[in-house]
């Protein structure tokens, strides 16, 4: 190794600060295990579209479920199922957010459907099972209530930018 | 407005993890860099404009992030302890023909690096002959041959 007070010499000579760039290179190794792991969340579906994002909520008799993403991002498209109770033909979403969650999508297409304020009203005919694809506008969280056949749930989704 | 504030997110984002990944990436870019520098533009860009084509829009983006380039440059002329953290700083890796084991672990350099750069910069063929090497604030390394120290 060379002399240190020739190298500290040098490094004054070229601008080095050591202490400084040792704080860098510990800052760098904490930024790569923070990117490994925004890798890993991403994979693991943590940040939306994966197993890790899907939520679930019921009414609390169970009869009224709602399958959704409890994380999404803005304009993709994310997938609310609705199960209603035996024998409800009607379902009824309510959020401050439905100005900027754009519905892409029902499935079964619904006999009729209402918009009302922050409501949103779908009659459905045949089918105990409703999808809805929709699309968030904007970053935020929603909170969604669902009510159908007098039970009633609520979610929340995370909309990402 | 909202164009504004995804190109100051996306700069500040950017910043980081090219600051966080390092000057060995800039040091030795290959064409599969920048490849992956393409892609990354490519990935980069929907965030940006979205589903926007129009040319208010792409222009708004580009002023915006050239406003931000301009306008850290400055901050970084005035401050200089935030242009080392932004830009790096110099760092000595080879000294009086020995290398500095430590920092060019730290700085994912090894000595054929440093001798690759001594031959393309200095005709220099052997470790010592090497008076100093500089790896770069701009992730090059400077050699500075040992008779001229």
């Amino acid at each position: 190794m060379p002399p240190q007070s020739s190298l500290d010499e040098f490094r004054h000579l070229v601008g080095e600060d050591p202490a400084f760039q040792r704080r860098i290179w510990t800052m760098q190794r904490i930024g790569w295990a923070l990117m490994g792991g925004l890798v890993l969340a991403g994979a693991a579906g943590a940040l939306g579209d994966g197993p890790f994002s899907r939520g679930e909520s019921a009414s609390p008799d169970g009869a009224l479920r709602v399958s959704h993403d409890a994380v999404t991002r803005q304009d993709s498209a994310t997938r609310w199922t609705i199960t209603l109770p035996p024998g409800a033909r009607q379902v009824t979403l309510t959020s401050d957010a439905l100005p900027w969650l754009e519905v892409l999508n029902i499935e079964p297409a619904p006999d009729g459907q209402a918009r009302r304020g922050q409501a949103l009203t779908l009659h459905l005919q045949d089918s105990s099972v409703a999808v809805l694809t929709v699309q968030p506008q904007r970053p935020g969280i929603a909170d969604v209530s669902v009510a159908a056949g007098g039970a009633a749930a609520s979610f929340r989704t995370l909309v990402l930018p | 407005m909202e164009t504004v504030f995804k190109a100051i997110a996306l700069y500040v984002a950017l910043l980081i993890l090219f600051r966080i990944t390092g000057r060995r990436s800039l040091q030795q870019t290959t064409t599969f860099d920048l490849v992956l520098l393409l892609v990354i533009g490519e990935a980069a860009q929907p965030a940006l404009i979205g589903n926007d084509n129009s040319l208010t829009t792409a222009v708004l983006a580009v002023a915006t992030l050239l406003s931000i380039d301009v306008a850290l440059s400055l901050l970084k002329r005035k401050a200089g302890r935030l242009e080392r953290l932004l830009e790096g700083q110099p760092t000595i890796i080879v000294m009086r023909g020995t290398p500095l084991p430590d920092q060019l672990r730290r700085a994912r350099i090894d000595a054929a690096d440093v001798l690759q750069a001594a031959r393309e910069r200095q005709g220099i063929l052997r470790m010592e002959d090497i008076g100093l090497a500089v790896l770069e604030a701009n992730g090059s390394i400077s050699i500075i041959p040992a008779e001229r120290l």
